[in-house]
């Protein structure tokens, strides 16, 4: 069981503690990931602290057979984002006064898995251009399938093919590096 | 199947229509090979997330989230007078409250009860609570046990509240059709019979305070569970009952059968809720109480629940009549109304 599953036990129990810890162990990458989804500082720092409170609120939504605790919470977060991309009915532009990669930019910390990037940067270099491209803007951007047939201007079937395809070629990759 | 499995992918990605997402939680109840796939997917789905730079967020934000949290925490006192009280503890019995109070209970004994069964319940009906990805895990969970049952839950006013999830292995999952509003919270309790009414003399345990609308609790030594709207922080006892479910036995092999109250019991009140169950084939039922006129009631997956007023003082006898297959069939329970006495 990983640290985090172990955190997610300790919160099923009762222990607030253990929020504490999950937070400190991945509130920087939930961020991350909102703030890309939203390009909204004021609103991925309302996703970042929905996710945590909805985690202490109701710890037992994780099942370790349906993937990892820290896949649980990321999720948590990103139908937050989703929910509200939805809400909005209109797809983000990037917005110009942001740049998560900006070392100028008061964020503070920079990436705490440097490695991690590396790695995901070269399995998604092993994947077909289309692919890469179906998939960043399915991941980062937060395009439907359906969004992404429109766009792409492809069968929808194809679509979900090569997204499907292309995650678990990056499985593949990641498991063996 | 395929159709499904092309779907595993933006499953985890989040962004599937919700009937597409039933889908997929229904064939990964079933498929183990699914499950593996959708474990690998979120593997993928997890690099994906910690390939981007992390970003610390400012200070602020776990403040927020620690005085959020100490607002809902329970008093410490009120946990250890739960706690203090494991099991089912009898007082001297207590006067009844308001009769707006009582009948408010009383209606939603008589209207909000039992529909067991699966047909009652839509999986698109579950969906639209799932705000989060962990009530949308929560309520898939439950949904993959092979003998879950749900029951619909209907309040007061006979308005629908949402419903449970009865897991077999003794968990609950009530999935409510709204959140119980600002400074308010949804109270979840269990007792030992499914008789329970405001004013009894026994008082219930307390499991669960929730200001989600979907949550879970345990179910093991109870014979039902009852739901309230209290403040924020809960409440002791419940101070404006919805619902009740009886966590009670499957449909019967007998066509009709009184299940609660007991042969012979004591009551401190002048009414009494009666529940029970019949055979298939049964749609409604009537009742009388001691050979008076006969009221009729209705039957949901089975199941009965009525509420008897006006019962005299000493032995009543309540007669439930059903028709079944063209035969009149009976089960009488005898109590005893005692005003000043003790719950049995």
């Amino acid at each position: 069981m990983d640290a985090e599953a172990v955190l997610l036990e300790r919160l099923q129990k009762g222990d607030e503690g253990a929020l504490a810890e999950l937070y400190e162990s991945l509130s920087s990458n939930v961020y991350a990931l909102a703030l890309q989804l939203l390009r909204s500082r004021e609103e991925a720092e309302e996703v970042l602290q929905d996710t945590f409170l909805k985690l202490y609120r109701n710890p037992h939504g994780f099942r370790a057979e349906r993937g990892s605790a820290r896949a649980f919470v990321y999720t948590v977060a990103r139908n937050a984002c989703l929910s509200r991309l939805r809400a909005k009915r209109a797809r983000p532009h990037k917005a110009d006064d942001l740049d998560v990669h900006d070392p100028d930019a008061s964020f503070g910390a920079t990436s705490a898995h440097p490695s991690m990037s590396v790695e995901v940067r070269q399995a998604l270099a092993q994947l077909e251009p289309v692919d890469q491209q179906l998939l960043g803007e399915a991941f980062f951007s937060g395009y439907s399938h359906g969004e992404l047939a429109a766009r792409f201007d492809m069968p929808l079937g194809t679509v979900k093919s090569r997204v499907r395809r292309a995650l678990l070629s990056l499985q593949q990759f990641l498991e063996k590096a | 199947m395929n159709r499904v499995r092309d779907n595993l992918a933006e499953y985890v990605l989040g962004t599937l229509e919700p009937s597409e997402r039933d889908e997929v939680e229904v064939h990964l109840a079933r498929s183990e090979d699914a499950r593996a796939e959708v474990r690998r997917l979120r593997e993928s789905f997890v690099a994906l997330t910690e390939s981007l730079p992390s970003v610390a967020p400012r200070a602020e934000v776990w403040s927020n989230i620690q005085a959020q949290l100490a607002t809902e925490r329970l008093p410490t006192d009120s946990e250890q007078a739960f706690d203090a009280h494991p099991s089912v503890t009898v007082f001297r019995p207590r006067t009844w409250p308001s009769r707006a109070s009582q009948l408010s209970w009383q209606l939603a004994a008589c209207f909000c009860l039992i529909a067991v069964g699966s047909l009652f319940w839509g999986f698109q009906n579950y969906r639209a609570y799932q705000e989060t990805a962990g009530e949308a895990l929560l309520v898939a969970a439950f949904l993959a046990e092979p003998q879950v049952q749900k029951v619909t839950l209907q309040g007061p006013d006979n308005q629908g509240l949402g419903g449970v999830l009865l897991e077999p292995k003794g968990r609950a999952l009530f999935v409510l059709n709204q959140a119980p509003g600002w400074g308010r919270a949804y109270q979840a309790w269990g007792h030992t019979s499914d008789d329970w009414e405001p004013g009894s003399s026994e008082q219930l345990i307390s499991l669960e305070v929730s200001q989600d609308p979907v949550f879970a609790v345990a179910t093991q030594e109870f014979a039902a569970l009852y739901l309230s709207l209290e403040p924020a922080q809960g409440s002791p006892q419940p101070t404006q009952p919805l619902s009740r479910i009886s966590l009670g036995e499957p449909a019967p092999t007998t066509p009709l059968e009184i299940t609660s109250p007991t042969e012979g019991a004591n009551l401190a009140s002048d009414s009494v809720i009666v529940s029970g169950s019949v055979g298939d084939g049964v749609t409604d039922l009537s009742y009388t109480l001691n050979g008076g006129t006969p009221i009729r009631t209705s039957v949901a997956a089975n199941r009965f629940t009525f509420t008897v007023t006006g019962l005299q003082k000493g032995a009543n006898t309540i007669e439930v009549t059903a028709a079944v297959d063209d035969q009149q069939v009976t089960d009488t329970v005898t109590v005893t109304f005692t005003s000043s006495g003790t719950n049995d």
